[in-house]
């Protein structure tokens, strides 16, 4: 892609100068970089070359495409949830639903992102991590043209809030950099659901980065529904601070795009915080879905757990990389991993990293990983009980992701990836 | 042999024992029983000299011996054993390993020569056919995939191998079934004798079936508050501990 | 099984002081500080080697030093140290002698008294211990004993020096075979500059019937070790080979990069087992060996087996991954390791199973204790290909914390493109808990022998792979290697 263009930084609201500074440090460092490439570590199992090699344009603010609400009824939440839309990047005021955001809570475009939300914004992440691997979160930063900015007041309720996140691509492939913020002050409570989903065929690529600061005592549900199509490039990286005795629960379905990666930065940087992470990757065809996950336990006495679950057909390749960081004061942390993945076709393959760096001793710490097919006792049990091959593969796939799914709290978030677990199981489920 | 004088314990700043005082001659096995929440396995681990529990006042004399500062080991070693009450799983550590290392550790002290694997091996097979419990117990990692019963037993074999001069066995009959109590109870009948000095804390009659004490105490709220011959456990067993409860309370 | 009594109280070390520090006062003759082509050329000149292998190290060379001037020297292990003068390093140091020695008799009489010290069964006793031992003292192979009881099954056991004079062909057709020279950074280098090392080939259908066993030690100032070893078992053959290691206490570091290649043929075995216990540095973290090892096995032949076995007490630093090709169908490879450290080492080891043939089998074992400010990681990877129908790995990597400045961290890579495959990988950090401490003192054990009974607990999966001698040996070394960690 044309980097140069990234000079002319799209304004937000008006940019204040050392806003102005930021963006052009990012720009430079992705300029320096470029794309990452499987040299670097964070990237070893994800080669980027098809995105790198794609040129896409910017979305101009003129562009406006037609839609109605009832073109995106099928991707709500519920009929009575907060709602805020974007298309191509865009906030889309007409097809949005914010008339009852309770007093002291906000949910507003990055266009009216006060100062103290843009510092959050943009802040460099907690977590340590490579600095060259993350330089598609720096040209999101120079050029971010939309995004939300949801804002829990203190003891706030808000329940449940869905982005949505439309991809209409028209004419050349076109770029969407999304910046999100969810903030939830101290004891607050929140669902926050992402989805992306498309309507229309084409290649685009949303590059998304969502902040998240969970404040002492909030509980935050923040669940992702990644549908986009298959001719999509989907990067996104969620990158959470926790505070104390902050509970946060990540979930994110995975099922969209040619090329997906899912990144989630969590930080236990408060004492007796508490992270739990999970997902499933359902991939197919000749898809490429990458979920990494770092947990940094900076504090003492956090706890977090991950389980990550994938299914593989077709010429389709997974990747799970889950790290756990447990920091030398970080005593009495209890931290786990699960990934298990299941490969349906012979041409499918995955690729697992679990990693546990662990600098303090007293802790409880472990992670799993399997890689294969469906249990052959478990196959024999149900043939033997009368089912042929094909239904008893799918009771097993169903149940192998179920599992992950009646862990979602909440019972219309649980029922929305139900249905769309559902939706691919039987063949679609890609927008 | 055992003497304790005025015990206050504390754990984590809070006071469990309150004063206890118990005497336990040679040879002789008391029981001591009490609701939840008496104190009575504070009791057993102050004993043993666990961290955390930590002696504010008074003292535990053993013979001329001031243990109440002693480390775990040197008690150990100076023939204090304790059943406990979840014996810990250390995995990978072979049964008969570590009771050869502890057996010597034990006869060093006392200026005897350590025994070598075969001396060790006789010694132990001769307790478990008195015991009659299995040789596999020696091939076993400690207390690992042993049930409830077999965990039990291990520590009365180890009592056995160890032969203190003071054995307190804390609950050694919870979560067992009527053939696994029996089994323990006839090890400790068979190691009881002059020298050996026993006190065996429970919560039920139960047990005092099958070892029958020469005295039972009655502990609540980290004090003894009644001490009798063996009827009294049937009384409580008939009556409940609500009584001595309450007259604690009221004293 | 008869095992190697005198090599075993070679590693053993009792009383804490580390025991081999002493130095030989000997005579060596040095190839001049530093590395260039004259180097390679002055080694292999040393060696009377053949051109073939002259020009073979020269590739090498030239590919390290090409490595070296681009500053590619590998940097991704979890590991760090001053960069290294490879200039300040002696490459070739051997004990001077005026002539070959033909029999133990003439050997320096220097020499054997270190190796009396150190209890190797160099000697008569030898053949009492039932051990053949090739002893590498730096960089040359001082004597290899028992050698006629292998003549006649027909197994060659001698310095790789001596197997490129009489068995060149053997060499030829396997050195580099399974680690070629341009494999990494250390074995261009240990390709480039090798001057000795054990060769051991058994031949088809015999199993040999003893352990062989190797002995490494660094004597010279400023000199590195770069032994090479080839082990080939062909088809049917069985062979178990020890190898312990030790080096005198040095201010400096010292470098050790060593290239271990191993071949099995239809339904051959080797299995290998390492107690290493160089020089792992002061208190301080001064001093001590850079144990840089590249070590490769190739399960050729349908239905071969290769396993490791290594107990890692020592070096300063330890960078190795004995890893295993499981080319031949139904061959399987197994690794079992225990590393341990304290004070400051660093260790990052670990293993590769790659499994190409149907049906393979692997399995991994570690566990890691760290200690003091020690820093310990598992490094892995399990990769199945795709025609690796049917393949299965399992891996358990535990981590055992000893103190809060220590670190123990997993880093396993697991790569599938097998459906019919089944990996599983489990893996667990924590400390010895206080129940655990309390039950073994409650029993007597004081708090040092409570924490070397529940450490030796901890690693007994591994340690019962090691010749029962062995093992015992390595108990003792845990117990050494961990005093002082407890407080």
């Amino acid at each position: 892609m044309n980097i140069d263009a990234a000079i002319n930084l799209p304004p937000i609201g008006n940019t204040p100068a050392w806003l102005a500074g930021v963006r052009q440090e990012a720009i430079e460092r992705f300029r320096q970089t470029g794309f990452p490439t499987p040299r670097l570590e964070a990237w070893k199992f994800t080669n980027l070359s098809a995105l790198a090699g794609t040129s896409f344009r910017e979305a101009s603010p003129a562009e406006v495409p037609e839609l109605t609400r009832a073109d995106i009824e099928p991707y709500r939440l519920t009929p009575e949830c907060h709602l805020v839309v974007f298309v191509n990047g865009r906030f889309r005021a007409d097809l949005s639903d914010l008339d009852r955001i309770p007093d002291g809570s906000r949910v507003v475009d990055l266009s009216q992102a006060d100062e103290a939300d843009l510092r959050l914004l943009t802040a460099v992440p907690t977590v340590e991590g490579d600095a060259r691997a993350r330089v598609l979160a720096d040209l999101n930063t120079a050029r971010m043209t939309g995004g939300a900015v949801v804002h829990l007041g203190r003891g706030a309720v808000l329940d449940p809030v869905q982005l949505l996140f439309v991809g209409r691509p028209e004419g050349e492939p076109m770029a969407f950099h999304l910046r999100n913020l969810i903030q939830a002050e101290a004891g607050s409570s929140a669902t926050v659901l992402e989805s992306y989903v498309s309507l229309g065929k084409g290649p685009y690529w949303t590059n998304a980065v969502t902040r998240v600061v969970v404040a002492p005592n909030a509980v935050l549900r923040h669940y992702k529904l990644q549908a986009e199509g298959i001719e999509a490039f989907h990067i996104a990286a969620i990158s959470a601070r926790l505070e104390q005795e902050a509970s946060y629960a990540m979930f994110a379905a995975s099922l969209g795009s040619r090329l997906a990666r899912h990144e989630v930065d969590v930080d236990l940087a408060g004492e007796r915080a508490e992270a739990k992470l999970s997902g499933a990757m359902l991939g197919r065809d000749a898809q490429h879905l990458d979920t990494t996950v770092r947990v940094e336990h900076s504090m003492p006495g956090g706890t977090s757990s991950q389980e990550f679950k994938s299914v593989v057909d077709d010429r389709a390749h997974t990747v799970f990389q889950g790290r756990i960081h447990v920091a030398p004061d970080a005593q009495k942390t209890d931290a786990q991993q699960v990934n298990r993945s299941l490969l349906l076709s012979p041409q499918a393959n995955a690729d697992a990293k679990p990693e546990l760096i662990i600098l303090a001793d007293d802790v409880k710490c472990s992670h799993g990983a399997t890689i294969g097919d469906l249990d052959e006792d478990a196959m024999f049990y149900l043939r033997a009980r009368g089912l042929d091959v094909p239904e008893a593969r799918a009771i097993l796939i169903d149940a192998f992701v179920a599992e992950l799914i009646e862990h979602i709290g909440g019972d219309e978030p649980r029922a929305y990836f139900r249905r769309a677990v559902d939706r691919w199981l039987a063949g679609g489920g890609r927008s | 042999m055992l003497k304790i004088q005025d015990l206050h314990v504390h754990i984590e700043g809070k006071e469990i024992l309150r004063g206890l005082d118990l005497e336990l001659p040679d040879g002789e096995v008391h029981a001591i029983m009490g609701p939840n929440g008496s104190g009575k396995s504070t009791l057993a681990y102050t004993l043993a000299g666990r961290e955390g529990y930590d002696v504010t006042q008074g003292r535990i004399l053993f013979d001329d011996l001031d243990l109440t500062e002693m480390e775990p080991e040197e008690r150990a070693r100076e023939g204090v054993f304790l059943a406990f009450q979840y014996p810990v799983e250390i995995p990978g550590v072979v049964n008969a390993n570590f009771l050869k290392s502890s057996v010597n550790a034990l006869r060093k002290h006392r200026g005897e020569k350590e025994l070598d694997a075969m001396e060790f091996l006789k010694l132990a097979r001769q307790k478990l056919k008195l015991l009659k419990m299995n040789e596999e117990l020696l091939s076993r990692p400690i207390n690992v995939g042993f049930s409830g019963g077999e965990k039990k037993r291990n520590e009365i074999f180890q009592m056995g191998m160890l032969e203190p001069r003071l054995a307190v066995l804390d609950e050694t009959d919870s979560g067992l079934d009527i053939d696994a109590l029996k089994i323990v109870a006839d090890g400790v009948n068979t190691l009881r004798g002059p020298g050996r000095s026993i006190l065996l804390i429970t919560h039920y009659q139960r047990l005092l079936d099958y070892i029958v004490p020469d005295k039972v105490h009655v502990m609540v709220a980290g004090r003894i508050v009644r001490s009798g011959g063996k009827e009294l456990a049937l009384e409580l067993e008939a009556r409940g501990y609500a009584d001595v409860v309450k007259a604690a309370a009221a004293a | 099984m008869v095992a190697s009594q005198q090599t075993l109280e070679t590693l053993r070390s009792l009383g804490g002081e580390y025991k081999y520090g002493f130095v030989t006062d000997i005579e060596s003759d040095f190839a001049p500080k530093g590395l260039d082509e004259n180097t390679v050329r002055f080694i292999s000149a040393k060696k009377g080697e053949p051109e073939w292998l002259l020009e073979w190290r020269l590739k090498a060379y030239r590919l390290w030093r090409a490595q070296h001037d681009e500053g590619h020297e590998p940097a991704w292990a979890r590991v760090t140290y001053p960069k290294i003068d490879y200039q300040d390093i002696y490459y070739y140091a051997a004990p001077k002698t005026k002539n070959q020695p033909k029999s133990l008799d003439e050997v320096d009489p220097e020499l054997l008294k270190t190796y009396e010290k150190l209890g190797i069964p160099l000697a008569e006793r030898a053949a009492l211990a039932g051990v053949a031992v090739d002893a590498v003292f730096d960089s040359v192979s001082v004597a290899t004993t028992f050698r006629e009881r292998l003549k006649e099954l027909g197994v060659i056991f001698c310095p790789i020096s001596e197997a490129v004079r009489d068995h060149p062909e053997l060499v030829k057709k396997y050195l580099g075979s399974v680690v070629p020279y341009s494999d990494n950074f250390f074995a261009s280098l240990n390709s480039a500059v090798f001057s000795d090392g054990s060769f051991v080939y058994v031949p088809p259908g015999v199993r040999c019937p003893m352990e062989l066993s190797t002995y490494f030690r660094i004597n010279a100032k400023d000199s590195g070790q770069f032994e090479r070893t080839l082990i080939i078992a062909d088809k049917g053959a069985y062979v178990s080979y020890l190898e312990g290691c030790t080096a005198p206490m040095r201010d400096e570091n010292q470098l050790h990069a060593a290239v271990v290649e191993l071949v099995t043929l239809e339904d051959a075995e080797i299995r290998y087992a390492t107690v290493q216990n160089w020089y792992p540095g002061d208190k301080d973290g001064k001093g001590g060996i850079y144990n840089f090892v590249t070590k490769r096995g190739a399960c050729r032949g349908a239905r071969s087996q290769i396993s490791w076995t290594q107990v890692e007490t020592g070096s300063a630093i330890t960078w190795k991954y004995p890893s295993v090709i499981l080319q031949g169908d139904d061959s399987v490879g197994k690794f079992y390791s225990v590393a341990v450290t304290n004070n400051h080492q660093q260790a990052d080891t670990g293993t590769k199973m790659i499994h190409i043939g149907r049906n393979t089998r692997s399995t991994i074992v570690s566990k890691g204790i760290s200690a003091g400010q020690g820093q310990n990681t598992y490094r892995g990877l399990v990769r199945v290909l795709p025609k690796a129908e049917g393949a299965r790995n399992y891996s358990q990597c535990d981590s055992l914390l000893i103190g809060d400045k220590c670190g123990g961290h997993t880093v396993p890579y697991i790569e599938v493109k097998n459906r019919s495959a089944r990996v599983e990988h489990e893996a667990t950090t924590s400390k010895i808990s206080d129940d655990q401490l309390f039950y073994c003192r409650q029993r007597g054990l004081s708090t040092e022998d409570a924490v070397s009974t529940i450490v030796n607990g901890f690693c007994r999966e591994v340690l019962q792979k090691l010749p029962m001698e062995f093992a015992v040996e390595a108990q003792k070394l845990l117990g050494v290697s961990l005093e002082g960690s407890v407080g």
